[in-house]
């Protein structure tokens, strides 16, 4: 006998109340998950935020790293499969 | 309900995917405005700051004067023959592409086009260098993804993020372009909004407009006349070119000087922008990546800082796209500002060309990012290509210099050889 067809004014056994509480708290408990996932994501962007002055000043191109990057590149080429 | 409690705290909590610091982490703690050199402090830096802003508008503006001054003077009337090369439509997104790699500065090349547009210039050909402007512009926040290169979990996140402002510009021009070679889209749309806010017959707001335009082309016009004297000694169609050479030469450097003084300037107001984006929708990223980038007047800087905040791992690509569709958009403010420089018909065409960009960028938005379908397009090949890429260098190498150089220079040179 489940809930939906028992008759008005009828109180489900402990077993059943128990377990509706399990569910009820469970799907609770993944919100709070979610949303304090949520809040230490949020966190963690306004700290990165936070150091924009740094950011900003290096968001220029910088020439000795991209050089870096097509001698990688070129390395990798002239000598495939080889640990770097 | 003891039960309940217990077994939720056995179980294992899940922890936020960690976010890596990337080795090339910013070190230097903060920005330097060109007068804070000077020995300036406090309140006097800040004045100097703010006069710095005004004298490099009124420049930026002589420049573009200058520069349409120059291309009328090199090309008797006949603008259309120095730049048939420039006819094909293709060709003309190439050198846009090109000319804004080259600069790392889509702004430069929009004003240049505004400039070159009053003078005389065929809105035709401006076009399509106004759309490459937007392909060239992204670049910048690319190379400096490379930067990255040495983790490979932070290089995935970071190129991701850098072409993911890649293939949306690429996708809206491919969109456009076919629009703009069969309908003329663009020309008629900005066509319409110049007459209504500089034509003749655009009621108050064309007339406030037009009167704050010739207002600020008659202050900048003695300047540009001055210059245009002072190198009245070349001779012929080269007069006009030294012309557009200096005019190009100040908008190069009055823009680099303004984007220093504006990062000094703005990085609080800045701040409080992308904090106030932080855990909303979409729409608050465009807003707030346009709000930015007309802040620094510059769309390169605004996507290049994003790099960092992706590789960290903090900010997700899907947070990190509006963001740079915003950017797209921030940056047409100043061709606007550029269209100052001229008065009377003049400024309705050079107006129109700022349309153009203005247009095309808000088009782009309302259609790419608006339409569910197309916007997962960028999303999707950004994220594949920053797998492959992060796997194989190669698959970076050959994007940037593929799509960034030899593409629109092989497209430049068949183009003039046949």
């Amino acid at each position: 006998m489940t809930g939906e067809d028992r008759a008005p004014g009828v109180v489900p056994p402990v077993e059943e109340q128990l377990e509706q509480i399990l569910r009820e708290a469970e799907a609770r408990v993944a919100e709070l998950r979610r949303q304090l996932e949520q809040h230490r994501l949020e966190a963690a962007q306004h700290a990165e935020v936070d150091r924009l002055a740094e950011y900003l000043a290096h968001a220029t191109v910088r020439w000795t790293e991209v050089r870096g990057f097509f001698d990688e590149v070129i390395t990798e080429l002239r000598f495939p499969g080889q640990p770097r | 309900m003891t039960d309940v409690i217990t077994r939720t705290s056995a179980a294992s909590t899940t922890i936020p995917e960690s976010t890596t610091v990337p080795e090339q982490a910013p070190s230097t703690p903060r920005l330097v405005s060109p007068f804070e050199r000077l020995g300036l402090r406090g309140r006097a830096l800040q004045t100097a700051n703010w006069l710095g802003v005004v004298a490099g508008v009124y420049l930026l503006i002589t420049a573009v004067n200058l520069i349409g001054s120059g291309f009328k003077t090199a090309t008797g009337g006949s603008a259309e023959t120095l730049f048939a090369f420039a006819s094909n439509p293709f060709v003309a997104l190439m050198v846009g592409i090109l000319v804004t790699a080259a600069t790392q500065s889509s702004s430069t090349t929009t004003s240049v086009t505004v400039g070159l547009v009053a003078g005389g210039l065929p809105i035709e050909i401006a076009i399509p260098m106004l759309l490459g402007a937007n392909i060239g512009t992204t670049l910048t926040n690319t190379l400096v993804s490379l930067g990255m290169v040495r983790d490979r979990v932070s290089f995935r996140r970071a190129f991701s993020a850098a072409t993911v402002h890649d293939f949306f510009n690429l996708i809206a021009v491919a969109i456009f372009l076919p629009l703009e070679l069969a309908f003329g889209l663009l020309q008629r749309t900005s066509a319409w909004v110049a007459d209504r806010s500089a034509g003749t017959d655009g009621g108050l707001f064309a007339t406030v407009f037009g009167g704050l335009g010739d207002v600020i082309s008659a202050g900048t016009k003695p300047l540009s006349d001055a210059v245009k004297h002072g190198t009245e000694l070349v001779p012929g169609a080269w007069h006009g070119i030294v012309m557009i050479v200096i005019g190009v030469a100040l908008i190069l450097a009055v823009i680099n000087f303004l984007g220093r003084l504006l990062k000094a300037l703005m990085v609080g107001r800045a701040a409080t922008v992308l904090h106030a984006a932080i855990g909303r929708g979409p729409l608050s990223g465009v807003a707030s990546g346009a709000a930015m980038t007309v802040m620094v007047q510059s769309s390169s800087t605004t996507t290049s800082l994003m790099i960092p905040l992706a590789g960290s791992g903090a900010f997700s690509l899907r947070q990190i796209y509006p963001f740079t569709v915003g950017a797209n958009i921030g940056t047409t403010v100043t061709a606007l500002i550029a269209a100052f420089a001229f008065g009377g018909a003049e400024a309705e065409v050079a107006l129109q060309a700022a349309y153009v960009h203005l247009l095309f960028n808000v088009y782009a938005a309302l259609v790419i990012f608006g339409l569910p379908v197309i916007r997962e397009l960028p999303l999707r090949a950004a994220t594949w290509l920053g797998g492959v890429a992060s796997v194989n260098k190669l698959w970076a190498a050959a994007w940037v210099l593929g799509v960034f150089v030899l593409v629109p220079a092989l497209l430049i040179v068949a183009t003039v050889v046949w």
